[in-house]
């Protein structure tokens, strides 16, 4: 879908529609800032913002999405994400499954998803990674068998978050044996509530994400459940870490520290503190730029998987970056709410920026390739 | 001229008149005065000077263009300082262009020229330190404050002032020009009606466009090299080292270019240069200039250190500019106190910065 993009005066204006939103539900106590808001889960949350109209945004309004650009989302998503609300809930849906469902999806699959992912009801996680396959994703081995009417999975699933509480998941598995491992995959919708499914969480050490195991045993998946081609599931989930690989998250994580820490040094006459705060927010500023051109080249529809690796790669390396270089400033967790809690928080939450979403080895890879013509 | 066609016409001009050995032939005082001429002739220095000013007219857009290919290619020229910032400077107080290879001072933040008026004539007094080009210059243009505070421009001949010669990084002019009661009679002068940090500013960023020119330079060169090397039977680009130090050359180069192309979006003409914005391009491209010239180097082995190989031509000048009308640390320290001193919180003061719009294609590595 080719869009026209959206005037500057009409996002400033959305921009702090979504800002007043903001501050009247932190006013009321619904959320507290908290870094690393794309882990946080509340359905209640989800449910509110959703009512505005800033859920499945790029959604078409007949299946209840706003029928706005990527530019627009994204905007709205830098908000959300910058003021560390909890996005969690609604926020794998509407990042990639509601793009997927409208790039490969049936009409029976849009009509039935979507509306739910953009009210924000429906909560979707992803089946993509299993204890033998991290960064090796094609190496898969959930199975799905064919039947009857659809097909039975065995296998598992790892690192799934919030499958305990989502409804379904998007499951990337082995639908026929190929000479080419790429082959032979598919992508799967999956009812977590289905039988022959057990779901286990995995306590994580920064206390937020709520990763899970997920186990098929047997489980049965109807034949209206196949996103896409039997087989191309591959060339589908490449284009689904397209979607999940850029976004805010992967540089505002950590900005309710950022600002946390500049409000509370407001009036300080350090000349060196003004250099450490200005070098931050200038690299800032800078990866910045490069997010913006993801979203326009979703909405010009030109392939963006490379400029998205480089996005996550610049974004969460600065942002582990920016954690210690606010120790080094003399930030410390024993430093008054809410700047010693969002310290606290962003040292925990730190180590999986790089590694969730695609490690940065893995990105550098994917761009090497691209440079090198390989 | 179409903007397409402006980048073939320089890019061709560059690459058969600057190759890399007229870059060095010109270091250690070997002015490129036949180069100079060539350029003067295609009207490249003044472009985005008035018509009515003396200048070549076209819009910023043409400057950027010129100013990226002479970084790519790294023209011995002045040719950010003599249109666009001399030439600029005095279009806004209302004088003609001067022609010729000129040098602009002061350079470097908290130096101040001055100016002093008695019943006979006014003079400048002061010293401007790391002034590139003056020693080869045609003509100085100074800005000087008088006790007022009061901001006047003038042209001067370089034989009125006293030039210690020095040398950048990259071999190339970079002066201390010395203005002991240098007398303005007789030479175009007039008031400057906006602020003076202005010329900062827009020094600032036409330093990093040459900046963001030479980094594209470089990486071409590196990934190049990567694919033509071989060792233990294959390039050296199908190794994951090599391949990661070209994906990082490629990521920061990336960021210098978003931050560079939102300035010049942002600065839609130079009387309001942004100072936001221009701060950050300057850092990115700072920032990009030591890595991606680190890494570049890691990758060409040995070869990329010796004056034959290109790639000196350009990591030298990289070290150099980045120093020049700014380095990061003072602009971050411009930035910095932007956002501690702003009224409103961090997010609305980031988010009110001008984002790029759907103007320019979606750049990634091709660029």
């Amino acid at each position: 879908m080719i869009h026209d993009p959206p005037r500057p005066a009409d996002l400033v204006k959305l921009r702090q529609e979504v800002r007043a939103f903001l501050a009247d539900r932190r006013r009321s106590g619904d959320y507290q800032p908290q870094v690393d808001a794309m882990q946080r889960f509340s359905r209640e949350f989800s449910l509110d913002l959703a009512k505005q109209g800033w859920v499945g945004m790029t959604l078409p309004t007949r299946y209840g999405g706003a029928g706005r650009t990527a530019v627009e989302r994204f905007a709205v998503a830098e908000e959300l994400i910058a003021a560390g609300a909890p996005v969690a809930a609604h926020w794998i849906a509407e990042r990639q499954v509601g793009p997927m469902l409208m790039k490969h999806g049936t009409e029976g699959q849009r009509g039935r998803f979507l509306p739910g992912i953009a009210r924000g009801e429906v909560v979707f996680s992803i089946g993509m990674s299993e204890p033998s396959s991290g960064s090796d994703l094609a190496s898969v081995r959930t199975r799905a068998k064919p039947t009857d009417s659809g097909w039975l999975l065995n296998g598992q699933k790892i690192w799934t978050s919030y499958a305990e509480s989502a409804d379904f998941a998007m499951v990337l598995c082995r639908t026929s044996e190929g000479d080419d491992r790429h082959g032979g995959l598919s992508q799967l919708i999956v009812d977590l509530r289905s039988p022959g499914i057990t779901i286990r969480p995995i306590p994580a050490m920064s206390g937020a994400g709520h990763f899970c195991e997920v186990f098929f045993d047997d489980a049965f998946v109807p034949d209206d459940c196949l996103v896409g081609e039997a087989g191309a599931g591959w060339r589908q989930v490449v284009q689904e870490l397209s979607f999940e690989r850029s976004g805010p998250d992967r540089y505002l994580s950590t900005f309710p520290l950022l600002a946390a820490w500049v409000e509370s040094s407001k009036g300080s006459t350090d000349p060196y503190l003004a250099v450490q705060v200005g070098e931050v927010v200038a690299e800032l500023s800078a990866v910045r730029t490069l997010a913006v051109r993801v979203a326009q080249a979703i909405d010009r529809g030109v392939d963006f998987a490379v400029d998205a690796a480089l996005q996550k790669d610049a974004g969460t390396v600065l942002e582990q970056r920016l954690v210690e270089v606010l120790r080094r400033a003399g930030v410390s967790s024993h430093d008054p709410a809410p700047l010693g809690n969002l310290f606290y928080q962003a040292t925990l939450a730190a180590p999986h920026f790089t590694l969730r979403g695609g490690t940065t080895e893995v990105l550098r890879g994917i761009v090497g390739r691209q440079v090198t013509g390989r | 001229m179409d903007r397409s066609l402006l980048e073939d016409v320089v890019a061709d001009v560059f690459a058969k008149h600057s190759p890399p050995e007229r870059a060095v032939a010109s270091e250690d005082g070997g002015w490129a005065a036949d180069l100079w001429t060539i350029v003067e002739d295609l009207e490249l220095p003044l472009a985005g000077v008035p018509e009515e000013a003396g200048g070549s007219g076209g819009s910023l857009t043409d400057v950027w263009t010129i100013l990226r290919a002479a970084g790519r290619n790294a023209v011995p020229l002045p040719i950010a300082e003599t249109g666009l910032l001399a030439g600029g400077l005095l279009a806004a107080a209302g004088l003609q262009a001067v022609s010729g290879p000129i040098a602009v001072a002061p350079v470097r933040r908290g130096e101040q020229l001055r100016l002093q008026r008695d019943r006979s004539a006014a003079v400048v007094s002061g010293q401007a330190t790391a002034v590139p080009w003056a020693s080869v210059a045609d003509s100085i243009v100074a800005i000087a404050k008088d006790e007022g505070g009061e901001t006047t421009v003038v042209a001067l001949p370089r034989a009125a002032c006293q030039i210690t010669p020095g040398v950048s990084f990259a071999g190339e002019p970079l002066d201390t020009v010395t203005f002991e009661h240098v007398s303005l009679d007789g030479a175009p002068a007039a008031p400057l009606p906006h602020a003076d940090d202005h010329l900062q500013r827009r020094g600032a960023l036409a330093y990093a466009v040459l900046m963001l020119g030479a980094l594209e330079r470089v990486t071409d060169l590196a990934i190049e090299y990567a694919g033509q090397r071989e060792q233990f039977g294959r390039p050296i680009s199908r190794f994951q080292a090599v391949q990661h130090h070209l994906a990082q050359i490629a990521r920061d180069v990336a960021v210098a270019r978003g931050a560079v192309e939102l300035a010049m979006e942002a600065t839609e003409s130079t009387d309001e240069p942004p100072l936001f914005e221009i701060a950050v391009a300057k850092i990115a491209c700072g920032n990009a200039a030591h890595a991606v010239a680190a890494r570049a180097h890691q990758v060409h082995g040995a070869i990329g250190v010796t004056k034959e190989y290109p790639l000196h031509t350009l990591t030298r000048r990289l070290w150099s500019w980045r120093n020049t009308y700014g380095t990061e640390r003072e602009w971050a320290a411009e930035i910095g106190r932007l956002a501690l001193e702003a009224e409103c919180d961090l997010w609305t003061l980031m988010s009110s910065t001008r984002m790029n719009e759907d103007r320019s294609p979606a750049t990634g590595i091709g660029g």
